[in-house]
């Protein structure tokens, strides 16, 4: 066993075990689902679209996460602060995670407001869901590398195969049922999973009985 | 002549063997603290497998060698123990570590 020891096998089943708990999976699955309701309602609410598809889920992302990871997560399995390679990681997703949030802020800003016809922006084709597609697959690849979450690297697949889906099924389909299919039938599958994880999570991991107040260490 | 030598050297490697780490529990917690800055005794308990009791006594060890620092805290209101090697700590496994390579190289095939 000594001789066979791998640190860095250690390091990584500590590291994963942080992110079983299904939580990134039920927030990506919700999202998904919000893009598709809030396209199904653009029609009524307007220029209200933008914060809906941007700012309510993105906040409640951070809400869901930190109310996850405080009463679910770390409850369970505990906690542990990981080495400088670990934080350095981290710190990077996050700066990339702003980026991706200003990039996401002006391409939904542009599209609402050239919907809403306050200006005019029209790109004919494939090529502008192409782009945003295979954009969204390498900055999810990327984290997916940086954070050792393997399963985010599928999720860039997803989204990627959703934003062309929405243009591809726009013609045969038509308006709004087009944003329903390509949102909300992966949303909902990712939800669902995420769901799975951590109802698999709980039961791998009980709450445990109160730590001993005093004496025994 | 040569054998005695020889001998004498694997003694030697075998003698440098930290006892205390050795012990199959007493290592998996070195080894599980060592790829962590910190952690909490639930989260080594998880990663370890260990008892509670278990996990407490061997940390009692631990900490009484110098390899260990535990502090106590309460987080809303329960209690709550984080655990670090201290540098001594850390050193002494990557000794243990060396030294436990050397040994099992040394072994004939």
């Amino acid at each position: 066993m000594i001789n066979n020891m791998k640190l860095q096998e250690i390091e990584k089943k500590a590291w994963n075990i942080t992110h079983e708990d299904g939580i990134i999976d039920i927030v990506l699955g919700m999202l998904l689902i919000v893009f598709a309701v809030a396209s199904v309602l653009r029609a009524q609410i307007g220029l209200w679209y933008i914060p809906i598809v941007v700012l309510c889920p993105g906040l409640f992302a951070m809400l869901f996460i930190s109310y996850g990871k405080r009463n679910i997560t770390t409850p369970r399995i505990g906690m542990a602060k990981f080495g400088l390679a670990r934080t350095a990681s981290q710190k990077r997703t996050v700066r990339l995670s702003m980026v991706t949030l200003i990039i996401l802020i002006v391409l939904v800003t542009l599209t609402a407001l050239s919907t809403f016809d306050v200006i005019s922006v029209k790109i004919s084709g494939y090529k502008v869901p192409l782009a945003i597609a295979a954009g969204v697959l390498v900055l999810l690849t990327v984290k997916a590398r940086l954070l050792g979450i393997p399963r985010l690297e599928i999720y860039g697949i997803i989204l990627g195969s959703c934003i062309l889906s929405v243009e591809i099924l726009r013609n045969y389909i038509g308006e709004p049922w087009h944003n329903v299919i390509s949102w909300g039938v992966p949303g909902a599958a990712v939800l669902l999973y995420g769901i799975y994880r951590m109802k698999t999570f709980m039961n791998k991991y009980p709450l445990p009985e109160r730590e001993p107040s005093k004496g025994s260490i | 002549m040569t054998a005695d030598k020889s001998n004498g050297g694997k003694k030697q490697a075998t003698d440098a063997i930290d006892r205390l780490i050795h012990e199959p529990a007493r290592f998996l917690i070195m080894a599980n603290l060592y790829v962590v800055e910190s952690a909490d005794f639930l989260f080594i308990t998880r990663q370890t497998g260990l008892t509670r009791g278990n996990l407490s006594s061997h940390m009692s060890k631990l900490e009484a060698a110098g390899y260990l620092e535990i502090e106590k805290e309460f987080l809303n209101k329960k209690p709550h123990t984080m655990l670090k090697l201290t540098v001594e700590g850390r050193s002494a496994f990557e000794n243990y570590r060396e030294n436990m390579k050397k040994v099992l190289d040394d072994l004939p095939e």
